[in-house]
């Protein structure tokens, strides 16, 4: 029961369906590939960060793209949403409120880490 | 016997997700995998797969470009264009260059599996909510979108404005003269009845035509 309140807690983090098309069995966190995300995705956001301190915003769309792409496919659906929305901001040539993003999608990506960790 | 897969995309965790919804399927097999265009190129030619899974935009290449060599090279060989949903402008024009079809990262496995079979057979591939896309594109009013008017070549060249670059900087990046690059602005400026180069870049970032460009 403890286990399914967690769940329907987190439900906006993650879709599950997805991501269990990719990693069956139940211990998702130790999956090589589930930690490789979170590490390349932590990347991700720093080079953003030096994007940011560059005042290059096509570099910001460019990384935040390309950390999107890997969250959609996992299923990370509210890191992929703050992502996207970061794309967005390079996109329309704006640095403002970029680091205010980066700052939410590090916590959702904790936030998401912790959930993926309790799925066992 | 065993639908053999090529996966072309510049994320490894991407290419190994994709891996593996593919190979759980139990009649499909990842025969090699590219980080970039150019080795796409290579290794279909090595592996002769019968469906390739392309990003439209790695580093390096324009996806568009290697969608048209490998189709140059291999003209039946299917091509399923990967792509996110911001990347709609260029799912259409990979249409128009002969892929077979488009998935997006976050579309469900089993849809993926269906797509990579239809067109493995000669078919073409186009989910439910794209085909919407579609028809709502082609309703489109000309005027309303006037980029569509633009071949593919100055459609990269309008991109590349709206990322700031000088006709200098995309003429290096592209392998061309600065008077080719301002010739091709002119007739960007004429088809789409803008005036100066700051309105074309205006036009590019409102309609955030630089979204799926290389990094």
């Amino acid at each position: 029961m403890k286990n399914y309140n967690v769940v329907m807690k987190n439900q906006d983090l993650v879709d599950l369906k997805q991501l269990s098309e990719i990693v069956r069995f139940s211990d998702k966190y130790n999956d090589p590939l589930i930690r490789d995300y979170f590490e390349e995705t932590q990347a991700y956001l720093q080079q953003v960060e030096k994007s940011i301190k560059d005042n290059s915003s096509r570099a910001i769309q460019g990384w935040a793209h390309a950390a999107k792409g890997a969250s959609r496919l996992l299923g990370m659906t509210r890191v992929a949403k703050t992502l996207e929305e970061l794309e967005m901001t390079g996109a329309q040539g704006k640095i403002e409120g970029a680091l205010e993003l980066v700052a939410q999608a590090r916590q959702e990506l904790l936030r998401t880490q912790n959930f993926i960790k309790t799925l066992v | 016997m065993m639908l053999k897969i090529l996966i072309a995309d510049d994320h490894r965790v991407v290419r190994e997700g994709l891996k593996r919804i593919i190979e759980h399927s139990g009649t499909m097999t990842v025969v090699a995998e590219a980080a970039d265009g150019a080795e796409a190129i290579a290794k279909t030619a090595k592996t002769h797969p019968d469906v390739v899974l392309l990003d439209i935009s790695m580093p390096g290449r324009n996806g568009l470009d290697v969608l048209k060599q490998l189709k140059a090279k291999a003209p039946n060989l299917p091509i399923l264009i990967l792509s996110q949903h911001s990347e709609e402008e260029y799912a259409m024009r990979a249409l128009r260059a002969g892929a077979s079809g488009y998935v997006t990262k976050d579309q469900a496995s089993t849809e993926l599996l269906a797509a990579i079979r239809k067109v493995s057979t000669g078919r073409k591939f186009i989910s439910e909510s794209q085909a919407e896309d579609l028809v709502t594109s082609l309703q489109d009013n000309e005027s309303s979108t006037p980029h569509k008017r633009l071949s593919d070549r100055e459609h990269e060249i309008l991109s590349l404005f709206g990322e700031g670059k000088s006709a200098s900087q995309i003429a290096e990046e592209l392998s061309l003269s600065v008077k080719t690059v301002s010739t091709y602005r002119s007739r960007i400026l004429e088809k789409m009845k803008l005036s100066t180069t700051a309105e074309l870049i205006r036009y590019a970032i409102e309609k955030n035509i630089a979204s799926a460009t290389t990094k």
